[in-house]
Parts: C-alpha cells; structure tokens; sequence
C-alpha cells in the first residue's frame, strides 16, 4: 500500500484511510476485548502486589482526606490514582474490579490504534495480522486485570502518537488546517498521558523537534507553528497539576517526580531487578536459592574497591545496604531529586567500568522475555485451583514468553526489511530511542510495554509482506540490532530462566 | 480558522494566563496556611489542606508541624483531622527523641495508633489510623511499614460506608501475621 516517503504518497495514505477497514479493526478488538474479558474473570479474585498497594493507599487517602499525598520517596502523577479513588467511591471495595473491567474495554483503543498504524504503514493485511498478535499478546492484556498504570497511559499514548502522525501526513499533504487541529489533539492527548505517568515529558519535545525538522521545506517560521503547539497544549492541559503543585510545595513540578529515587536506585551499588526481586519471598519458601545468586556476576556485582556495610544495623549485608543513601534531610521526594541525582552521577563518575558493565545489564532487563504476567505466575497470585494457576498455567506461561519474544525478533526485522523511511518510521525511531535511553537508569520488562504495540505493528509488517528492503545497510542493521538482543538475552539468562521455571510452577 | 494561523497559539496561552491568574489570586501564604491549621474554628477540610501546604513548603523538618500541630490534629474531635495527622504530610516533620534511630516511626502518631484499644474493639477510626499511618508508601522513618493488602483496603472502605468490621480476634490474627513477615523479602528497598 503506502510507501510513506513523499507528499503525494501522504496524500494516498490520506485517502486510503477513509476506506480503512473499519468493520474488520471492530471485529478484531472486540475479540480482543473479550479475550481480556475472560482473562480477567478467570483470575479473580486477585489480591494486590507492589505499586498496586501504593496506588490503593493514595486513592484511600484521598477517598477519606480530599487530598492527593506524595509518595515521599516519588511523588507520581495523580491520574490513577484519581481513578481509583472514583471508582471505590462509586462502587466501595469491588471498585477494584470496576476498574479493572474498564481497562479491558479500554484496551480496545490500544488494539485499534495498532491496527491503524499497521494500516497505514503497510496494509489491510498486516492490519488484521496486528490485530489477531494484539488480541493474544497475554503480556500486554495481562495489564489489563493489574492496576499499574500500563493500560491507561497506552491507551492515551497510542491515539497522541497517531494524531501525531497524521498531522504529519496532512501537513505533507498541504493540509494546514488539519495539520493543525492533529497537532493540537495530539498535544491534548500527550497532555492527559502526563496526569497518568510523567514518562512522556521529554518525548514531547523531541517530537516537536521531527515536526520542526520535516516542516523545514515550509519555511522557519511554519515549521515553528508547527512543532510548538503539541508542546504549548501539553503545557496547558498539565497546567492545572503544575500551579496546584506550585502552590503546594513551591517548587514547579511538571507531571510527577520521580528522577531522585530511580536514580538512588539505578546508579546504586547493587543491582535490583524488579522482574525477580518480588519473588524473593516464594523462593526462601521454597527453599529455592535466591535469584541474584544465580545472576551473572560480571554484570551485578559491587563495584571494585567498594565495601558493603551494614546501613540498616540489622546485621546483615542486603540488597537495600546501597552504596549511598538517599538524601535524608530533604522534606520530600522533589527536594530530593538534584541531591540524589548528583549522588548517583558522583558514583558513577567514581566507578565507570561498573556503570558500563550494569548499564548493559539494565538494557538486558529491558529486553527480557519476561513480563509482568509471569511474574505474577511465578508468584503465585493466580487463584490456587483456578485454570490460569492450574491446567492453563504451562500454555499460557508458554505462549507470554513466546509473544515477547518473537515481537522483538521480529518487530527488529521488520523495522529493517520491511518498514520504509517516513514520517511513521521517525516517530517509531524516536519512540524506540527514547524508551532503550531511559531505560539506561531503570529497566525491567514493563518499563517495554510502550513500545510492544510498535513491536506488534513491525511484526505485523513483516509477517504479512516480507522483507521489503534487503539493501546492505539494512541488513547489517538488522544482523547488528540481533547480535546485541542475543547478547542482552544472555546476560539475563540464569534470572530468566530461574523466573520462567517458577512461572511454569517448576520448584525443584 | 485560516490555514497556518497563529490563533490556537493565542487561544492556548490565553487559557493558561487565565490559569495562572486564578492561581495568584486563590494562592495561601504559608503563615496564613500554618494560622488556619492551627485554628479550632477553621472547617476541617480548610485545616488539612493549610497543613498539606504548610508541611510541603517547608525546606527543613519543623517542631510546629512535627510537633504542635500533630498535637493539635490528634487532640481534635474530628476524626478526620486526626487521621490527617497520620498521613505523610506531618509524619515527614517528626521530632524524635535524642538517641533514636534515622529510621524510627514518627513518635506521637506511633503513640497514637498503638494505644490501647477503646472498649476493646476495632472502631472504624482506629482502624483507618492504622491503614493510613502503617501502609503509606515511604519508609519506616515517616511510619509506612509493610504495603497495605486487600483485607486492610476492604476493613477501610467498610468503615468508610458503615459495614460492621471483622471480630477483634480476627483483626488481631491478622496483623500479627502480617507483622511476621519479613520485612526485608517483601520490600528490597
């Protein structure tokens, strides 16, 4: 279909997409809604794990006190909890639930918005492959039934990223007016995303870097137009969360703040990988070695020359017995934020072939098989006697592992082969880039789940044309792109396979 | 609209000036934010919100946040305004005793939560002070030990809503298993 490369290829792109096949797009996210459906009545009742409690305890808080507390050590965005706290409100306890079925019908926007984008990158072939990988990616719909933030923040994040594109196209297209109005939609979209997760606020402006970059055939001050309103009506919309924050605390705080404790936990001594540190506790239940102990060294250990004590006084060396503490004396999570993050650059400074070793171990967790859902097999939070604990634990633990992996294998090759240069092709580049940098400081399998359904759309791509493009550039990007995924692969290894087995119910 | 127009441009910063402005003009100055916390007389809802702001602005731990207004807040007959004592906000201004550890909870609020029990049973109030002072998310130096669980989250909103809570019994036995658990195991950090 589109070869996505020029004007008047935009200007098909435009017209094909009047003729996109809605009919197929609603059949198949209404599959994979009621897919997820079923997934959900299948697990419950589910307790809550990790920042579910968090989250739960800020929209009690809020429920009781009318107001929206910071975490002390972050301080997230307020969206979900502001979720939450709505719908306990309305329906008590079984809000929970409530909520969790919302996300299943949410989750319609993210499958159809990948369907789209394999639309109009490649065709109405690719676009239903998409949708049938989205309707059974378990680890992406599995976020559907958690009350971590994923579902939400896609669901804003996908339509942005789209508009986004769109008002590329229109404006290569020369149509100003639609350029614009997806521009502003877009900024909008973005803007609610930030209530959700402060995540995309400096994917924004980056963004408006392409828009400038792509507009410059339109003369400087057009292409200023252009990229500035996404930004500006970021800025409006999160405006509101930002004065009330300034009239808080005083200080001005865009979204959320987060940077000082993912600092004082990615450029710390010790390694901590959040795909199987919860499993600590079933492990020593099981009598099973702990999973660092298992983990290649070469990529965990201490740095040279630095000597674990006991912080905590509790007589033993931990995982929490970190090479620095965190900023004691400072009120809150904002004022701690430069502190630490001039602590954690001291310490890297101060130990480099420690900070390469471990930053290529965080990029190994950022690319790891695993996932949220097996990790909650591997848990054991599933319902004992349940069929998704019981006899559809194994297929599905199979088929988790199985979706991220080929989406990556393949999602890598079909950006290579077979999606052409254009303006979707920048914002995927971007959107991948900007997730493998911040996932320099913190990473584990959820911190992936922003580019999956783009990892869907690549797969979708290349399962439904082929390679499109084997020039040698290509290909040795490709060749290099897999070397360093297997070589990522294998520096996790011991970890995954060790939370595999405890996801299939192997305890031995 | 005509194409390529500065207009959505104007139109966005116009809201956000208007934005502002409604700020400047409802913005509490910290001294008139610790007076109305202070004050017996003030609705409840205006005292949690001036101590919300009184507490974040501060720069360094204060005795009259950590201290007076705990105080003040636990000594109220509002049931709110004591459990607003127990939230981050005033857990993060704690005065501690000479001698104690960095990481030792908030004295007056632990005080607070542990007494011993009214009558013998679980109020509802006592047990929302416990789920907000021992559940909330920061560390044990602000008082948050262990991540709530769903039978705490339910006890809370029963409360809320007028359900009977469980037995004392039943309370107990389970915060005494929960308080078995490792700590450490659970929560690396």
């Amino acid at each position: 279909m589109s070869t996505d490369t020029s004007p008047s290829a935009s200007a098909a792109v435009g017209r094909a997409l009047a003729r996109a096949p809605w009919g197929t797009i609603a059949t198949i996210a209404l599959v994979g809604v009621a897919l997820r459906g079923l997934l959900l009545w299948l697990v419950l009742p589910l307790d809550i794990q990790s920042d579910e409690a968090n989250y739960l305890y800020l929209a009690l808080a809020k429920e009781r006190l009318g107001i929206y507390y910071d975490q002390h050590r972050y301080f997230w965005p307020p969206g979900y909890p502001w979720l939450l706290s709505k719908s306990i409100h309305a329906f008590g306890i079984e809000g929970l639930n409530v909520l969790r079925a919302f996300q299943v019908a949410l989750s319609s926007v993210i499958g159809v918005t990948t369907m789209l984008f394999a639309w109009r990158l490649f065709s109405r072939r690719a676009a239903i492959v998409a949708g049938v990988i989205w309707a059974v990616d378990l680890p992406l719909g599995a976020y559907t039934h958690f009350l971590w933030t994923e579902t939400v923040f896609l669901s804003l994040l996908l339509p942005a990223l789209w508009h986004f594109v769109r008002a590329l196209d229109l404006a290569d297209e020369g149509d100003d007016l639609g350029a614009t109005r997806r521009l502003l939609l877009s900024g909008v979209l973005f803007g609610v995303a930030l209530y959700i997760k402060e995540y995309v606020l400096f994917l924004v402006p980056v963004l408006a870097a392409v828009v400038a970059l792509r507009s410059r055939g339109a003369g400087w001050q057009e292409a200023l137009r252009r990229a500035s309103l996404p930004v500006l009506a970021v800025a409006v919309v999160t405006l509101p969360w930002t004065l009330r924050n300034h009239e808080v605390y005083g200080r001005t705080v865009v979204g959320g703040a987060t940077l000082g404790e993912n600092v004082f936990v990615g450029l710390n001594a010790r390694s901590m990988n959040f795909d199987v540190l919860p499993l600590r506790k079933r492990r020593a239940d099981l009598g099973l070695p702990q999973i660092e102990t298992l983990a290649r060294t070469s990529f965990t250990e201490v740095p040279a020359g630095w000597v674990p004590e006991d912080r905590d006084g509790n007589g033993e060396i931990e995982v929490r017995d970190a090479g620095w503490d965190r900023e004691f004396d400072a009120i809150h999570a904002i004022d701690r934020h430069s502190s630490q993050l001039r602590a954690g650059l001291a310490f890297a400074a101060e130990h480099p072939a420690w900070t390469l070793r471990t930053r290529l171990k965080k990029w190994s967790e950022l690319v790891t098989p695993l996932s949220f859902f097996t990790r909650h097999q591997a848990m054991g939070m599933y319902p004992e006697g349940g069929v998704v604990a019981g006899a559809l634990r194994g297929p599905l633990v199979f088929l988790a592992l199985a979706v991220s992996t080929l989406t990556m294998l393949l999602g890598a090759a079909g950006y290579f082969l077979t999606l052409r240069r254009g303006p979707c092709r920048a914002v995927f580049t971007v959107l991948i880039g900007y997730v493998v940098l911040t996932s320099l400081l913190v990473a584990m399998s959820r911190f992936r789940v922003p580019l999956e359904p783009v990892l869907i759309v690549m797969t979708a791509g290349l399962l439904a044309h082929g390679p499109q493009d084997r020039s040698r550039s290509r290909v040795v990007g490709l060749a290099v792109t897999l070397l360093v995924l297997t070589g990522l692969w294998w520096i996790s290894w011991p970890e995954t396979v060790a939370a595999a087995q405890m996801a299939l119910g192997v305890t031995r | 609209m005509r194409p390529r127009s500065w207009m959505p441009h104007l139109v966005l910063l116009a809201i956000a000036a208007s934005m502002a402005l409604v700020a400047g003009v409802k913005h509490l100055s910290t001294e008139e934010a610790l007076r109305v916390a202070f004050d017996g007389e003030a609705p409840t809802d205006d005292r949690l919100w001036a101590a919300h702001v009184a507490a974040n602005r501060a720069v360094a731990r204060d005795p009259r946040l950590g201290d007076a207004l705990v105080r003040a807040f636990l000594s109220a007959d509002d049931e709110r305004l004591r459990e607003g004592a127990l939230t981050i906000d005033l857990s993060r201004h704690a005065i501690h005793p000479p001698g104690a550890r960095p990481d030792a909870a908030p004295p007056l609020q632990s005080a607070y939560v542990y007494a011993a029990l009214e009558g013998g049973e679980y109020t509802p109030h006592r047990v929302r002070s416990r789920v907000l002072f021992r559940r909330k998310v920061g560390g044990s130096s602000v008082g948050g030990i262990r991540r709530m669980a769903l039978p705490e989250a339910r006890w809370f909103m029963d409360s809320l809503r007028g359900t009977p809570l469980p037995p004392r019994e039943e309370i107990d036995r389970y915060l005494i298993e929960r308080s078995r658990e490792p700590v450490n195991l659970r929560k690396p950090r």
